[in-house]
């Protein structure tokens, strides 16, 4: 036997994915939000309305990302709960629309 | 709303900064703030929600990389909390001005209550798991996470109480535009004993599904203020940031008992003008 070492677990590494896409929405939304404030209208108002869109959608796109991995891979409890929570969420907009 | 733009931003910040530090959530100091200044809860609670969103986001990455964000654990009490933010969002439109505004008094010092006596180790490291990358468990509600390198495992408990903390978390969320961490992360740590760095760091996560959805339902309300909103967004992601980035090097337990003032100071005066 070699002494090549254990092999790598294949947890390592695994939301890089997700660490990274929170970064660059880290980033957008705040240079957004920034830029609002700083330029006159109406471009202000572009800029604002895409920040907030940003900052509501980034979470949800989060989980989403969840879900499909976990539904891949098997695990069908979570990934289901995961389902449930985007459910959830759109239905308390409809809700809100009547 | 009358405040400038510039106070706005400078609130926002310096909030999600002190939020930060003492970990408790931008918004929880925020709305208090705001409705202390004059403004109306119906306005000051999305801007509630978009700091609480702010401070998510900002957090997000950091939490990941150091393995503390129990993804699954965080979903299902997400199912209770967004429950319960749905119908205080739903709700918060009928209350009275007056009513809603104790309820964030009351938010306000049972977030002094939590951030002051927050204390205890329940948790300790076991070697044998030090192999193991921190993080949950695939397909349970375990995990372990890394405390001065040494592997600390954990698994939440007493999920039914768990889930019912996070209902009433999600009702105050959604009537009053704080993200309801204060009660969240107690709730994680004290009933279903997860260690307190694994349930902040989950709360984050989910105080941004649960401000989202918040938003969500004031933006199809109407009641969603995106240059008032951009603004406090701008503020808290920068506060946010840099009182991240302080936390580290500045004694928590202080912090927090100074937040833990403030937010009674707070409650006091927001209480006190309803009476």
């Amino acid at each position: 036997m070699t002494g090549a070492g254990p092999p790598p677990d294949p947890r390592d590494g695994r939301f890089q994915p997700m660490a990274r896409g929170l970064h660059v929405a880290l980033v957008l939304v705040g240079s957004l939000a920034i830029l609002s404030v700083v330029v006159p209208a109406p471009a202000s108002d572009v800029l604002a309305t895409l920040a907030v869109i940003g900052l509501l959608v980034a979470p949800l796109v989060r989980v989403a990302w969840l879900a499909q991995r976990w539904l891949r891979r098997g695990d069908l409890r979570y990934g289901l709960v995961a389902v449930s929570v985007l459910l959830l969420v759109a239905t308390g907009a409809l809700v809100a629309l009547r | 709303m009358n405040l400038p733009t510039l106070v706005i931003v400078a609130l926002g910040g310096a909030c999600a900064f002190v939020g930060s530090l003492g970990g408790i959530g931008g918004a929880t100091l925020l709305v208090p703030t705001l409705l202390a200044l004059g403004v109306e809860p119906k306005v000051a609670a999305p801007l509630g929600l978009l700091t609480v969103a702010a401070g998510s986001l900002a957090a997000g990455a950091r939490h990941l990389d150091a393995g503390l964000v129990h993804h699954r654990l965080g979903l299902t009490i997400e199912l209770a909390a967004s429950t319960g933010a749905i119908l205080g969002a739903l709700a918060s439109a009928s209350i009275s001005q007056v009513l809603l505004a104790r309820v964030l008094g009351v938010a306000a010092l049972v977030g002094a209550i939590a951030a002051l006596s927050r204390t205890g180790i329940r948790n300790v490291p076991v070697a044998s798991f030090g192999a193991e990358p921190p993080g949950e468990w695939p397909g349970t509600l375990g995990g372990q996470y890394d405390l001065n390198g040494r592997a600390v495992p954990y698994h939440a408990r007493n999920l039914p109480a768990g889930l019912a903390a996070s209902l009433v978390a999600g009702v105050i969320a959604g009537l009053s535009g704080v993200g309801g961490g204060f009660l969240k992360t107690p709730a994680m740590s004290e009933i279903m004993h997860v260690p307190v760095k694994v349930a902040a760091a989950t709360t984050t996560f989910t105080l941004g599904i649960t401000a989202s959805t918040g938003l969500l339902i004031f933006a199809v309300q109407g009641r969603l203020s995106v240059d008032s909103g951009a603004a406090v967004v701008a503020g808290a992601m920068v506060g946010g940031t840099v009182g991240a980035h302080l936390q580290s090097r500045i004694d928590a337990a202080t912090l927090r008992r100074l937040t833990g003032i403030i937010l009674l100071a707070v409650a006091a005066i927001v209480i006190g003008r309803t009476l």
